[in-house]
């Protein structure tokens, strides 16, 4: 990589209720921005939905990019766990609007945590009944 | 609110200055990144994430991942060291098949120095493998490590693990306990170091 390229990593956590991104330096230790599907929309039934993760990505695109950043770094995360280990649908839509943005992508990993073994998910044996 | 809050972190923002993090000697030397800091004593114990296609031009090993931890700053450079390497969860998943067996070996092995690092090996075999098969060779694993490690030195044996040399010989001497498709280290973690 040349010399003054600033690069971060941009930490896409979207679940079924919301999408938040976090724009950090290459360590994690440093947040450059924090954007979110919650900031950009009213409803809150709207959070996680694609538009509010565009939304979100170009203004945190638009806040790196004023602090220098050039390219970014993509880990996407579902919520995990004893939940849904599959990305909600603002995980895409973060990475087109952020690439569309103007800001070079490097590697994308999917860094869902997974359990090796834990608690179980909630519903019970016979299920969630609705 | 929103707004007072904000500027008090573009206040911090611009008295943070850029570091660089350089690799360490087995590795280089080379610049993985700039990480901003408003202190130099606030880089120590950061840790990195860099693969090998970054590292060393290799692209058929851009899913191995190295990790750094930065251990001193001189200047504007900080100095890390290595504490354990990581195969991205989508490279291990497209290894695991239905119908074979996959098994786990973590070891933790001593070096010449007095290293103690964790080895997690993962075999997968052709077809299933009966349990008492798979016990033999994790037992056989756990040993040919040992053995292998004994006269290595840190160095080493990093290079080795990362660049595969220990994963096709452990695969060559394993396959005769039951067929195997691949042998791979996913995963080392650096326990203690000599002081």
């Amino acid at each position: 990589m040349a010399e003054k390229e600033k690069w971060g990593i941009a930490n896409i956590y979207s679940s079924f209720n919301n999408t938040i991104i976090t724009i950090t330096d290459i360590t994690g230790a440093e947040t450059i921005t924090q954007w979110s599907g919650g900031k950009v929309v009213r409803a809150d039934r709207q959070e996680s939905s694609p538009f509010a993760a565009m939304e979100a990505a170009t203004r945190a695109a638009d806040d790196a990019r004023e602090k220098g950043i050039v390219g970014l770094h993509i880990k996407v995360r579902a919520p995990g766990g004893n939940g849904p280990r599959t990305p909600g649908p603002g995980a895409q839509a973060t990475i087109r609007a952020l690439a569309r943005a103007g800001i070079r992508i490097g590697k994308i990993e999917d860094v869902t945590p997974i359990p090796h073994d834990g608690t179980g998910r909630p519903g019970g044996k016979r299920g969630r009944r609705v | 609110m929103a707004k007072a809050r904000r500027r008090r972190v573009r206040d911090t923002w611009k008295e943070k200055q850029w570091y660089r993090i350089i690799s360490p000697e087995g590795f280089g030397e080379d610049e993985i990144g700039i990480t901003p800091s408003r202190d130099p004593d606030f880089l120590v114990k950061r840790k990195v994430e860099a693969t090998m296609r970054e590292l060393a031009g290799d692209f058929s090993k851009q899913y191995v991942k190295l990790k750094f931890q930065v251990k001193n700053v001189v200047g504007d450079t900080a100095h890390t060291k290595f504490i354990g390497h990581e195969v991205t969860t989508d490279y291990v998943r497209s290894m695991i098949r239905r119908g074979s067996s996959r098994i786990d070996a973590p070891v933790i092995v001593e070096t010449k120095e007095g290293y103690n690092i964790k080895l997690h090996v993962l075999a997968i075999t052709t077809r299933r493998a009966k349990s008492s098969q798979q016990k033999f060779m994790r037992e056989t694993i756990d040993e040919l490590l040992k053995k292998i490690v004994a006269d290595k030195s840190f160095t080493e044996l990093v290079e080795a693990v990362v660049t595969g040399k220990i994963a096709s010989e452990i695969y060559h001497r394993a396959k005769k306990i039951y067929p195997l498709k691949r042998v791979e280290i996913i995963k080392t973690k650096v326990l203690e170091e000599p002081q």
